[in-house]
Formats: C-alpha cells, sequence, structure tokens
C-alpha cells in the first residue's frame, strides 16, 4: 500500500514521512524522506507492504516530522481487499 | 533553538493495490483580474496542459518574449537584471550569467537551459503574480516572481530564492524536478489523486482526478489545489464561492488565450513539417530566425528560404510558398485567412498552365503567372468550388475577394465574377451581363445578383440569357446585347410574359426618359415606360412611333394605361398618356387627341360615336393661338376663347376649305339643326355661319352680311338659304352672297344691303359693282306708288326700279337726278320702262320712261322730252337725227303746247 500527502505550511528539507496501520493490536508502518517543494512540502510515496498486510479494513494515519516541526493527518480508513 | 512547527500535513494520495485516494491543500488563491475568454467548459482537469507542450522550450526566443512582453504592457519590457552563471545538473543546464540582461532574455535563458517552454514560464508569472499584465511591477513582485519557495506563512518565501532570475531558474528546475522524481512528490501521474478545491479548508471538499502526465502532476504539486465547477463558471473573474480557487484554471485561461492549445506543441509540429516536406523533395531550405507561437489563437510560424510554415492547433502544421504567402501575409496573414488547412499544391486538374494553390481555414489563396496569386474565400468559394474551380467554367480567380458595396464582397474569375451578400448569398455574373451590371453602377445601383447566370428556358428560338438582381435583371441576347429592366417597369415586363411575351427582349437599358420625370425601356414589342404618379405602362407600335414623333414625355406625359384595344370599336387600339390619348386603327393610323379636343371627342362618343376616329393628330390650326384634330366624321377646334366644338360633315369640309379659322373664326357651338328651316343645319363661328341644306350645300355667310341675313330673318326669311359662300364681289372692295331670292352686298362704304328678283338681275346684267357700285340700301317698295307694286334699290351708281308692268331698270347719274326732279316714279315720267341706254354714236345715254325719255350728252345735260315730243323726235331719227340732243326740258308754252329746244332745231306740239 501507498500512500502520499502535502505539509501545507512549511518548506523545509529532511523532514520524514511516516505511514501508519493499526487494526486489534496489530500496527505496520512505512517511511520515506520528504520532499521540499515550491510551496510545501510533499510526502511522496510512503509504502507498507508484507505478509502481515492482511485483508481488511485498517486505521490510518500519516505523519511528518522534522527537527523543527511535526504533524499528522486526519485519521482515515483504508480497506485493503 | 528552534520552535517545533505543527505543520497541517495533507493525504494526497493513496494507492491500494490499485485504488487511489487522496486530500491535500496548500497555496495562495488570490485570483487576478482578467479580460479574455478561454473556454473552459474544455478545462480538463486530468490533463491541464501536455507533455509535448510543457516541455517544448522552441517555442519563443528571447526577441518574441521581449516583443510578447511589451504588446502586453509588462512592467517586465523593460527591466534588466544581473545574472550569474549556473553550471547545471541533472534537472537544468548551464546557465550564462551576463550583466543587465532583459528579463525577456532571462526567461528565453532559463527555458533553454531547463527544457521548459517559455510559454509555460510567462503565464505561471502572471498566474504568480501578475507580471505580464502589470505595467508596474515591485519590488516585492520581482522578489516572489514564480511564487516558488513561498508558502503561505508568517515566514513567507525562502530568502535563498528571491528575486526575478532566482524564481524563474528555479521553478523552472522544480519543474523538472517533477518530471525526474514523479514518486518524490504528492502528486503522481496515471493515478488518481484526490485534490482540494481550496487551500487549508478541508471543508470544501475535493476532487478525485486521474491526472494524466507528468506536467499536470507538476502543476498540481506547484499549485496543490483544483478550480471547483463555481471557478470555471466564473472565467477570469472571481466567483463568489468561498471554495472557489484560481492557481490552475488561470493557467489553463492565460495559456489558451495567449499560446493557444494546451495540448498541441506548435513549434515541434513546425520542425516536423518542415523535415517531412524535405523527405518529399519539397524542402523548404534553411529556417531562417526561430519559430514564432505568437501569432493568433496560439499558432505558430517559421520562415525558410523557400517559403513559410504555419501551425495551430485547429489545422496542423502546412506550408506557404512564393506568391501566394505574400498575398497571405499582405492580406493579414491568420487574422483574416486563418490558417492554412492544407501544404501548398499544384492544381492537377488545369492541365493547360501551371495552378498552385494552398487553402486556408477562411479561403484560398490560387495562382497562376498569368492571373498572379488571388484570394477566394467564403461563400463565393464554395461557389466556385461547386462549378469546378479553377478547372470549371469561372476558371482562374483574377483578383482577390474584396469588398462591393453594402456589406457585399466579390472575386472576379476569368470566366465572371461571383458576388455575394449576406441578404443574396453567391452567384456568378458573366460577360456582356457582367459588363453590363458595372456599366449601370454594380451593386449600388441594382445590388447583389439573386441568380446565377442563367439561360432562359422559354426562349427557344435564340439563346437568351439572364441574371436577377435584388434591384433588377440583366438580360442578354446575341442580337439585343445586355440590357438592365428593373423596378415596375420589369414588374410590368414579367407581368406581360417577359422575353416570351409579347414585348420580347429588351433592346435598351432602363434610362431617364425625355424630361427627366420618369423612365423607359425599349423592348423588340414595344416599350414600357414608369413615372412616380403613373407606374408602368406598355406602349407598342405605331402607337409609340407617334407617341415619339409626338414628342414623348414632355409633350404627351406619361401613359396612364397599358395599350389596349377598343372595346367599343372593333380593330381600334388606344393608349392613355397623362397628356392626351394615341388611337389607332389601320384605315386612319396612330393619332394623337388631348385637352379639351380629347374631351369634347369623348362627350361625342370617341371612336364609336358621331365623330368617329381622328386622322390627324392635335396641330395647331391656322390662325393664332387655337388646334384641331379632324377625325372621320368632322373635326373638333379649340381656342382659347372659344374652348373646343365640333365640326361636321360637309359644313366641316366647307370651314376647312375656306381656310378655318383664317377665315371665319373658330367655332363658337355645336352644329345645330335649323327649327325654322326643316333640312338645314349650321354652325356658328366666331366670325360668320356656315349653313347647309341639301339643295344648297353648306354655304359661308358672315360678318355684316351675315347680320343683314338673320335681320331678315335667315333661312326662313325672304332671302332663304344661302346658295354661295361669302366672296369678294366684282369690284374691289365689297363681298357679296347669294341667297335662294337675293343677294347680299356689302362694301365699307355702303354697309350690307340686299338686293333681290329682278333688280337682282337687272344689276348684275348692267354690270354690277363696278357699274353701279354697291347698294345703299335695302330692296324696297315705293311707297308713293300705290297703284302697283314698285320696287327699288338705290346703288352708289344709280338705281334700278322695278314694277310689274315696267320690268327691272336702271336709271343713274344725271338722267336719274332729272328723274327724281321731276318726282321720280310718282312724278311727270312715271316709272323707267327701258335701262339707261347709250344712244348710237356714241356721244349721249337714254332711258325711257313710261311718260317721255331723258337724253344726256355731255354738252346739253340731261332733258326730258315728253312722249308727245318724243314720238316726233324718234321718227325724225332722235339724237342721231337731224336735231341731234335736246337743249332744253319740255316746257309748255302759254298755248298749252309742249316744246323742247334740240340742238339743231325745236319741236312743239
Amino acid at each position: 500500500m501507498l500512500a502520499g500527502g502535502i505539509v501545507g505550511d512549511v518548506v523545509e528539507a529532511g523532514g520524514r514521512c511516516t505511514l501508519t496501520l493499526s487494526r486489534g493490536g496489530v500496527v505496520l508502518t512505512g517511511e520515506s524522506e520528504a520532499e521540499p517543494d515550491a510551496a510545501s512540502t510533499s510526502c511522496g510515496e510512503v509504502a507498507v507492504s508484507g505478509a502481515a498486510l492482511t485483508a481488511g479494513p485498517w486505521d490510518a494515519v500519516l505523519s511528518y516530522a522534522s527537527d523543527r516541526s511535526a504533524g499528522e493527518s486526519a485519521p482515515f480508513t483504508v480497506v485493503v481487499p | 533553538m528552534t520552535r517545533l512547527l505543527r505543520p497541517r500535513l495533507t493525504v494526497v494520495a493513496l494507492l491500494v493495490l490499485g485504488l487511489a485516494a487522496a486530500l491535500s491543500l496548500v497555496g495562495s488563491s488570490a485570483p487576478p483580474a482578467l479580460r479574455e475568454s478561454a473556454d473552459l467548459g474544455r478545462f480538463d482537469p486530468g490533463n491541464i496542459i501536455d507533455d509535448t507542450v510543457f516541455y517544448d522550450s522552441t517555442t519563443m526566443n528571447a526577441d518574441q518574449v521581449q516583443a510578447f512582453l511589451a504588446a502586453n504592457g509588462s512592467g517586465l519590457a523593460g527591466l534588466r537584471f544581473d545574472t550569474w552563471t549556473r553550471t547545471g545538473d541533472d534537472y537544468c543546464g548551464a546557465y550564462a550569467g551576463a550583466a543587465q540582461e532583459t528579463a525577456a532574455a532571462v526567461i528565453a535563458k532559463v527555458a533553454r537551459a531547463c527544457g521548459i517552454n517559455p510559454q509555460v514560464l510567462l503565464v505561471t508569472l502572471q498566474k504568480e503574480q501578475g507580471l505580464v499584465k502589470d505595467a508596474s511591477i515591485s519590488a516585492d513582485q520581482l522578489r516572489k516572481a514564480m511564487g516558488y519557495a513561498c508558502p503561505d506563512t508568517p515566514a513567507g518565501c525562502d530568502a535563498t530564492y528571491n528575486g526575478f532570475y532566482n524564481q524563474v531558474y528555479m521553478a523552472s528546475r522544480q519543474f523538472k524536478r517533477y518530471q525526474a522524481l514523479p514518486n518524490r512528490y504528492g502528486y503522481v501521474a496515471g493515478r488518481v489523486n484526490t485534490i482540494p478545491y481550496f487551500p487549508n479548508d478541508p471543508t470544501c471538499g475535493s476532487a478525485q482526478v486521474y491526472i494524466e502526465n507528468q506536467a499536470t502532476a507538476g502543476l498540481y504539486n506547484y499549485t496543490p489545489y483544483v478550480p471547483n465547477a463555481a471557478s470555471l463558471a466564473a472565467g477570469y473573474k472571481a466567483s463568489t464561492d468561498r471554495c472557489a480557487s484560481y492557481g490552475n484554471r488561470n493557467f489553463y485561461n492565460y495559456f489558451t488565450d495567449w499560446f493557444g492549445s494546451t495540448q498541441t506543441s506548435g513549434a515541434a509540429a513546425v520542425t516536423d513539417k518542415a523535415r517531412a516536406l524535405a523527405a518529399t523533395g519539397r524542402g523548404l531550405g534553411a529556417a531562417l530566425g526561430d519559430v514564432a507561437c505568437d501569432l493568433p489563437g496560439g499558432g505558430c510560424r517559421q520562415r525558410y528560404e523557400l517559403g513559410d510554415v504555419f501551425w495551430s492547433a485547429m489545422t496542423g502544421a502546412h506550408d506557404v510558398r512564393g506568391e501566394i504567402l505574400a498575398k497571405y501575409l499582405a492580406t493579414g496573414g491568420p487574422t483574416y485567412m486563418g490558417y492554412p488547412v492544407g501544404d501548398d499544391q499544384r492544381d492537377t486538374r488545369v492541365v493547360s498552365t501551371a495552378v498552385w494553390y494552398s487553402n486556408f481555414q477562411y479561403g484560398d489563396i490560387v495562382w497562376s503567372q498569368a492571373t498572379k496569386a488571388q484570394v477566394v474565400r467564403g461563400p463565393i468559394r464554395d461557389h466556385w468550388l461547386a462549378l469546378g474551380a479553377s478547372a470549371g467554367s469561372l476558371g482562374l480567380p483574377t483578383s482577390s475577394d474584396a469588398p462591393a458595396g453594402g456589406g457585399g464582397f466579390v472575386v472576379d474569375f476569368q470566366g465572371g465574377s461571383v458576388y455575394w451578400s449576406a441578404a443574396t448569398g453567391a452567384h456568378d455574373v458573366r460577360g456582356a451581363i457582367l459588363t453590363k451590371y458595372r456599366q449601370a453602377g454594380g451593386p449600388a445601383a441594382l445590388g447583389y445578383p439573386t441568380s446565377n447566370d442563367s439561360r432562359d428556358r422559354a426562349v427557344a428560338s435564340t439563346p437568351v440569357y439572364y441574371v436577377n438582381f435584388q434591384g433588377g435583371d440583366v438580360v442578354w441576347s446575341a442580337a439585343t446585347g445586355a440590357q438592365v429592366v428593373r423596378g415596375p417597369i420589369l414588374q410590368r415586363w414579367i407581368a406581360l410574359g417577359a422575353s416570351a411575351g409579347p414585348l420580347g427582349l429588351p433592346v435598351t437599358s432602363d434610362a431617364v426618359a425625355p424630361g427627366g420625370k420618369g423612365y423607359v425601356v425599349d423592348f423588340q414589342g414595344g416599350s414600357v415606360y414608369w413615372s412616380p404618379a403613373t407606374g408602368a405602362h406598355d406602349v407598342r407600335g405605331a402607337i409609340l412611333a407617334r407617341y415619339r414623333s409626338f414628342g414623348g414625355p414632355p409633350v404627351l406625359g406619361y401613359p396612364t394605361g397599358d395599350d389596349s384595344p377598343d372595346r367599343n370599336a372593333p380593330g381600334v387600339w388606344f393608349t392613355n398618356f397623362q397628356g392626351g390619348d394615341v388611337v389607332w386603327s389601320q384605315a386612319t393610323g396612330a393619332q394623337v387627341v388631348r385637352g379639351a379636343i380629347r374631351e369634347h371627342w369623348l362627350r361625342l362618343g370617341a371612336s364609336a360615336g358621331t365623330l368617329g376616329l381622328p386622322v390627324t393628330s392635335d396641330a395647331v390650326a391656322p390662325g393664332n393661338g387655337g388646334y384641331v384634330v379632324h377625325f372621320q366624321r368632322g373635326a373638333v377646334y379649340w381656342s382659347p376663347a372659344t374652348g373646343a366644338h365640333a365640326v361636321q360633315g360637309p359644313i366641316a369640309v366647307k370651314y376647312a376649305e375656306v381656310g378655318g379659322p383664317l377665315f371665319v373664326g373658330y367655332p363658337v357651338g355645336e352644329q345645330g339643326t335649323d327649327r325654322a328651316a326643316p333640312g338645314v343645319t349650321y354652325s356658328n363661328f366666331q366670325g360668320g355661319d356656315i349653313v347647309h341644306s341639301q339643295a344648297t350645300g353648306a354655304q359661308v355667310v358672315r360678318g355684316a352680311i351675315l347680320a343683314h341675313w338673320l335681320s331678315l330673318g335667315a333661312s326662313a326669311g325672304p332671302l332663304g338659304l344661302p346658295v354661295t359662300t361669302d366672296a369678294l364681289a366684282p369690284g374691289n372692295g365689297g363681298y357679296v352672297v347669294d341667297f335662294q331670292r337675293g343677294s347680299i352686298y356689302w362694301s365699307p362704304a355702303t354697309g350690307a344691303h340686299d338686293v333681290r328678283g329682278a333688280i337682282l338681275a337687272a344689276y348684275r346684267t348692267a354690270g354690277g359693282p363696278p357699274y353701279l357700285g354697291y347698294p345703299t340700301g335695302d330692296d324696297s317698295r315705293d311707297p308713293r306708288v300705290t297703284a302697283t307694286p314698285v320696287y327699288y334699290s338705290n346703288f352708289q351708281g344709280g338705281d334700278v326700279v322695278w314694277s310689274a308692268g315696267t320690268g327691272a331698270q336702271v336709271v343713274r347719274g344725271d338722267i336719274l337726278r332729272k328723274w327724281l326732279e321731276l318726282g321720280a316714279s310718282s312724278g311727270r315720267l312715271g316709272l323707267p320702262v327701258t335701262s339707261e341706254a347709250l344712244i348710237p354714236g356714241g356721244q349721249g345715254f337714254v332711258v325711257d320712261f313710261q311718260r317721255g325719255s331723258v337724253y344726256w350728252s355731255a354738252s346739253t345735260g340731261a332733258r326730258w322730252v315728253a312722249s308727245a315730243i318724243n314720238e316726233e323726235y324718234a321718227a325724225r331719227g332722235g339724237p342721231a337725227g337731224e336735231l341731234g340732243y335736246p337743249k332744253t326740258d319740255t316746257t309748255t308754252l302759254p298755248t298749252g303746247q309742249q316744246q323742247v329746244v334740240f340742238q339743231n332745231g325745236t319741236l312743239t306740239r
């Protein structure tokens, strides 16, 4: 599973993006390096994969962190078919 | 220690086994004021711009960018910047810095260095800071010219990237990074992406957009929101919808309005076309300068040695060459003709000469050596094409599409011209008809053609061609040439069957008729005249000839009716004019009747009436101021003093014979019947009467003679009817009319007096006026003689005295005086029994009376000789005898005897 996002209020390099999936006590994560953009900072493809990613709904959140700032998206649900 | 920020993080792409979801927001949303009008119905959020366009760096060079900025009034056109050299990296090539470079040079050089369309950079400069449209540009606008590294945060722009050159270069490089590292950024091509409608406001919602290409993904990464329906509906304006954003909408608007399609790269297509032509052996030679993509509608043009290639999104790229190219540019190029829709081509249907052409969106340009390059377009082109174009009947164009007045257009071809107007469409006009149409004033005079050059199928005997125009027809045949017929004259001609009708073909063109108050067209079978007051009417044959010989419109006015048969008179035709009628029959020809004479003739029943048909035309009558028309059975005379009156039959003949008005003036009344004298008719004239009976014929009586006759009771009086016409009597200065029972003589000295019966006969026998002069009194009865009726007439030179017993005898001179002295008829001598007679020997005269004779000689005077002596005197030879002439009257002696002394003796009895 891939997710992407935009950090709207900051332009900076060196931050990291993290995708966190959780269900029934199982927590899976993936990371990518954030990319400074013209008027924002971009989270490109943040991937979570593997056998643990079983079918069904997962609670998801995308978060960003750097030395100077941190934030996260509103929680959302994804369904793995 | 830096403060830890809490930025908003938006998930924009989510891919789960082929499923992608997303959400996001960022950026400024200030909509610039704008004017043009790209079709936002064609805005495709998944493909805002094609990669081939976005990354085509060849569309404009520095000069073209500079010209573009100047044309838009941009403050950038006057700005220069010191730039520094960049060595280049994986995303952009090297940039050679220079002092005082123009903004245009910076844009063009960065575009080339990075491989970005300079048009994209111009649009972005406008979209972010309004730099193309703003005449006055602030330092702050330049500082963040491309909005690069400028988040909507209190900290604002990253100063590292401030400045015009920096901004243009870094933004271009950023677009190239999106291309090189697509997975490093939030929006990715080839997937469904969730794109917010408005920055940082989740309540505005988002769109699910499948992004088709990298250029579009880059635009969303650079400006991460998509216009909603309200934004698109607002065009260039701001919407009242709080969730409307404008960045990518305006990118599309500006690009489309300034440079045309975002989907096709004109510059690349132009060079491709040039290559393709070279491959087929029709190469254009070396390029002259750069491709320019600043043409209307975003079109491009590249000049080559042997011609130009033009490109537009609608038409693609095509070459235009030689004189056709010169013509295309001279007429305004794409603005006037649109873009070429095909390549420069030879017309293979024309084999007689080399014909080349280029087809454009709004017309063709056709060239041959003889006819040069000419523009044919619109409906005129369609018409020409329908007729076979250059290989058809019209042949090649010899002039270019040009205004022909009143909003219409014309193109001349070798075989005719095609005219077009909005009201009439396109129609061809040819040959002599075209020449005539133009001579007549063309569209300004006859309007535009409403039909094509056509053969008149109704005329089988000879080829007739015509063209109908808004304001009339032009009709041609070999025999009659091309002629203009129009307006009400045309309508009349058509009503009569046009060329196949009795009028046949026009032989003249519509022209002002003599006098200038109307128009006329002559046809083979007659003419049609028109005036505002009378409308259009036909005049034909002999009636037409007469109308014209009589003076036409200035004299008779315009026809008020058509050539018509007289229902009351078989074989008679007429035409009524404002100033009279022209009436025709085989026997009498065409004659003019007009004015009061016409009115009078009509009152008398016209052709079928008393007078019958006119045999002469209205003409001045002898004698000033009057007119006459002669008819089959009379004439009508008119003068200002008398009005119009008819004279008929033998009276009319007589009137004409004696000289008409010159002799007896104009008629003052109609012919009448003498109630007192059956069978007698008369007409009264100013100077006399003409009286007619079967027995006496028509005779003129006039002046004082007439007055005297009337005073005697005229026809019913003692003189009866005139048997001669007023004529000079023998002897100067007098006139005489003979009546059935006497004559009336008139002289200035004596007036008019009647002489009758035996007295008249004696008067005439004696020699009439030369002998006795004119009567000084009327025929009178002598009241002094009661025994028997005695009549006499006195003349200037004597008397004539009549009684039944003595007859009419002439007495005159000294003899008359002697007789009167002796008591005349009732005196000593009684009545004369002979007329004065010359005595043999010629020395004297004698008159015998009842009771004696009176002798006269010059030496003896007049002496009367009583009967008793006279018998002896006569027995002795009278004056010729021995006694000679009496020297004394008869005297009575005291003895009672009578005695006369003669020259040679005395007789006493």
